[in-house]
């Protein structure tokens, strides 16, 4: 009876376990970091993590996919975006252009 | 400095909610390829709405419903969770030298609500010369704010439909995934000085993944290409 009741609380223990965890990180970063100085080292990297960040997560991915609809999408997003056609414009430009090759080469 | 002007008003959460409605349909469809697979995960309804309300961190609740099987292996879940998110603490820290001229009754709530989008946006609102600078705090609260709606009736409505969509993988998400982090890429520009730090982040992170599961070579690459950034512009 009682392994019963553990288990039927396990999922909502588990997802409430993650909610925590996932809080802590979020306000772990700001408390941590309230006292870096304006100026030095650490200040001039995380100037720079924004960027960082979203290089090492999207960049790899484009590059394994070699030659492909993806490179085409993103040329078309990023070509839109340097004329300055806003990001919605350069998303919808990606997605039809990687859907457009995906149906045409099969 | 300039962030002693650091504020928090309803023009701020307005103009965050603005600013943010471009990625705003890409987070409805997020929520719903969530739900769908939640609901194959054999996830109740109840409880995917429990973890988006809760987690509200879309890649780790996507390992998450990966992972979830009987019997629970909730050590591996919340382990996996806590590895994926540890990038909010880059990102907490990036904002820190501002956040911390408010008063932490508003910060802390207001992180509830930092995702990858948000920060993004708001990040590239706060590149470039100081006097230029989001510093109202209600930007980051106003772009969190409808992704964290969209994202829960995403996840209801992903549920809701499960038994009528067999393969949400064939919805093109994967693509639309990379569109928008593309485009948060982008919204970091600040001329050709980026590019090699860009380019190094990406290398390590590449080269990385034969050894390392991808939420390890994110923050890795991340600060490796930052470390060489801050290097070269302080000599």
């Amino acid at each position: 009876m009682a392994a019963d009741g553990i288990a039927d609380w396990l999922p909502w223990l588990t997802i409430a376990a993650m909610a925590l965890v996932t809080y802590l990180t979020r306000i772990g970063g700001f408390l941590a970091f309230a006292r870096v100085p304006d100026r030095g080292l650490l200040r001039r990297v995380l100037d720079h993590v924004p960027g960082t960040t979203f290089a090492a997560l999207v960049l790899p991915k484009l590059i394994l996919a070699g030659p492909s609809a993806e490179w085409l999408g993103a040329a078309a997003l990023i070509l839109l975006f340097w004329r300055g056609a806003g990001p919605f414009a350069g998303i919808v430009a990606y997605v039809a252009v990687v859907a457009l090759v995906r149906a045409v080469t099969g | 400095m300039s962030d002693e002007g650091a504020s928090f008003t309803l023009a701020g959460i307005r103009r965050g909610a603005v600013a943010i409605l471009p990625l705003a349909p890409g987070g409805l469809l997020f929520g719903l390829s969530l739900g769908l697979l939640a609901a194959g995960a054999g996830l109740s309804l109840a409880e995917t709405l429990f973890m988006s309300a809760s987690v509200f961190a879309g890649a780790s609740q996507y390992l998450a419903v990966e992972l979830w099987r009987e019997p629970l292996p909730m050590a591996s879940i919340v382990l996996a969770t806590l590895v994926v998110n540890l990038r909010h603490v880059l990102m907490g820290a990036v904002l820190a030298p501002w956040l911390r001229h408010l008063p932490r009754r508003q910060v802390l709530p207001t992180l509830f609500f930092l995702v990858d989008e948000n920060w993004g946006v708001t990040a590239g609102r706060r590149q470039g010369p100081p006097a230029g600078r989001e510093r109202d705090l209600g930007f980051l609260l106003g772009g969190g704010l409808p992704l964290y709606g969209l994202w829960n009736l995403g996840s209801l409505l992903g549920h809701a439909a499960a038994g009528l969509i067999e393969d949400p993988r064939a919805w093109g998400l994967d693509a639309l995934a990379g569109a928008m982090f593309l485009v948060l890429l982008l919204l970091q520009w600040r001329g050709r000085h980026c590019l090699l730090p860009w380019a190094v982040a990406a290398g390590v992170a590449l080269a990385a993944q034969s050894v390392l599961p991808v939420a390890w070579t994110v923050l890795l690459g991340a600060l490796a290409g930052a470390l060489l950034g801050a290097l070269r512009d302080g000599r």
